[in-house]
């Protein structure tokens, strides 16, 4: 198995409020694709009750960064309470929603992921050897990336849903 | 022969819970495959049960298809319904028959290199034998990663990245057929 750490570990924030879940959807997957994460969900909820949608969608990515080094980002969509909204913007009557957020996100930094210091208890020694003293440059470019994505990846969703911190 | 090996991300689950037409999806499904002309289409289980709080149904449909000479892709369908209560419904001034209840289906994708076994069997001669073996070994360890034609851009690839587009695109017709929300 690659050796995995938490770049960022169950990372949330919430927002209430009107808000398009579709439009939600397609700004997360729509960044990961454009940063070669190629995602795809693993799991796609969605509960229709008389007060209201409740949907989950977990997004997952994988991102190599070399032979060495990938990075692995899921993401929660949480949707709570959600019901059909008609806003007008700018003249026109747009179809939104309202309720409730969640985006939790998890950002994994996986090494030796093609697992080829694992053969034998030897290789695996070479490889703690390797890590600690040739690859460290490396791997610590690899985590700051992978926290730099992270944090694109916030400010893209927070800047979509117009959080006010972002105005 | 290499053994099946699954995409990365298999198998992509959908949960769904409200109203929906049963008999549009399992032909949305099985228009799928044939679609993307895969072969004979199996549905080895179809479960029918009716209870009390609603009829239940369990299904699989699996197809395969070879991709090239060298590369052939699995497709499986894996369902299950419960609390399905039928319903007639005018929708559009025309009268349809609506589902109301749970879902939960399983794309599964697969692929395999070499089924035709071209590189498996060798003739008597041992010392071919061996030289078959140990180059199947490293085709192997060293080629048959799901990740390793992203290096070298080798055809082989062309197994995954079609089976990958093919679930993604049933993954997102069924969504849209359902009329959930977080879609593209």
């Amino acid at each position: 198995m690659a050796e995995e750490k938490f770049i960022v570990f169950d990372k949330n924030f919430t927002y209430g409020g009107l808000l398009s879940v579709s439009g939600l959807y397609r700004a997360a997957r729509t960044f990961l694709e454009s940063n070669d994460y190629s995602p795809y969900e693993s799991r796609h909820e969605e509960q229709v009750f008389p007060d209201g949608k409740e949907i989950l969608v977990e997004l997952k990515g994988v991102r190599d960064l070399s032979d060495n080094a990938s990075i692995r980002f899921e993401t929660i969509l949480q949707f709570t309470d959600i019901t059909e909204q008609r806003v007008e913007l700018d003249g026109k009557k747009v179809r939104m929603n309202k309720g409730s957020v969640s985006v939790t996100s998890r950002v994994i930094l996986a090494t030796d992921w093609m697992n080829t210091y694992e053969q034998k208890a030897f290789m695996y020694f070479i490889r703690v050897l390797i890590d600690k003293f040739i690859f460290k440059s490396y791997i610590y470019r690899a985590e700051k990336e992978a926290k730099k994505d992270y944090s694109r990846f916030e400010d893209e969703l927070k800047r979509y849903l117009n959080m006010k911190e972002f105005r | 022969m290499v053994a099946r090996k699954s995409i990365v991300f298999a198998p992509l689950r959908i949960r769904f819970r409200g109203e929906y037409d049963y008999d549009g999806l399992l032909d949305l499904i099985r228009n799928h495959f044939a679609k993307h002309l895969f072969g004979e289409l199996k549905e080895p289980v179809f479960k029918y049960k009716s209870r009390p709080t609603g009829a239940e149904v369990e299904f699989k449909m699996l197809s395969n298809r070879n991709v090239t000479h060298y590369i052939k892709v699995y497709l499986t369908v894996k369902g299950r319904m419960w609390d399905m209560l039928r319903e007639q419904k005018v929708i559009d001034g025309e009268k349809r028959i609506r589902t109301n209840g749970k879902l939960e289906l399983y794309l599964i994708g697969e692929w395999e290199l070499d089924y035709a076994n071209q590189f498996g069997t060798a003739p008597d001669d041992k010392a071919i034998q061996r030289l078959q073996n140990a180059a199947e070994k490293w085709m192997q360890s060293n080629l048959d990663r799901p990740d390793g034609g992203l290096k070298y851009g080798d055809n082989k690839m062309t197994g995954k990245k079609y089976v990958e587009n093919i679930i993604k695109s049933l993954h997102d017709d069924i969504k849209s057929f359902l009329g959930m929300e977080a879609m593209l």
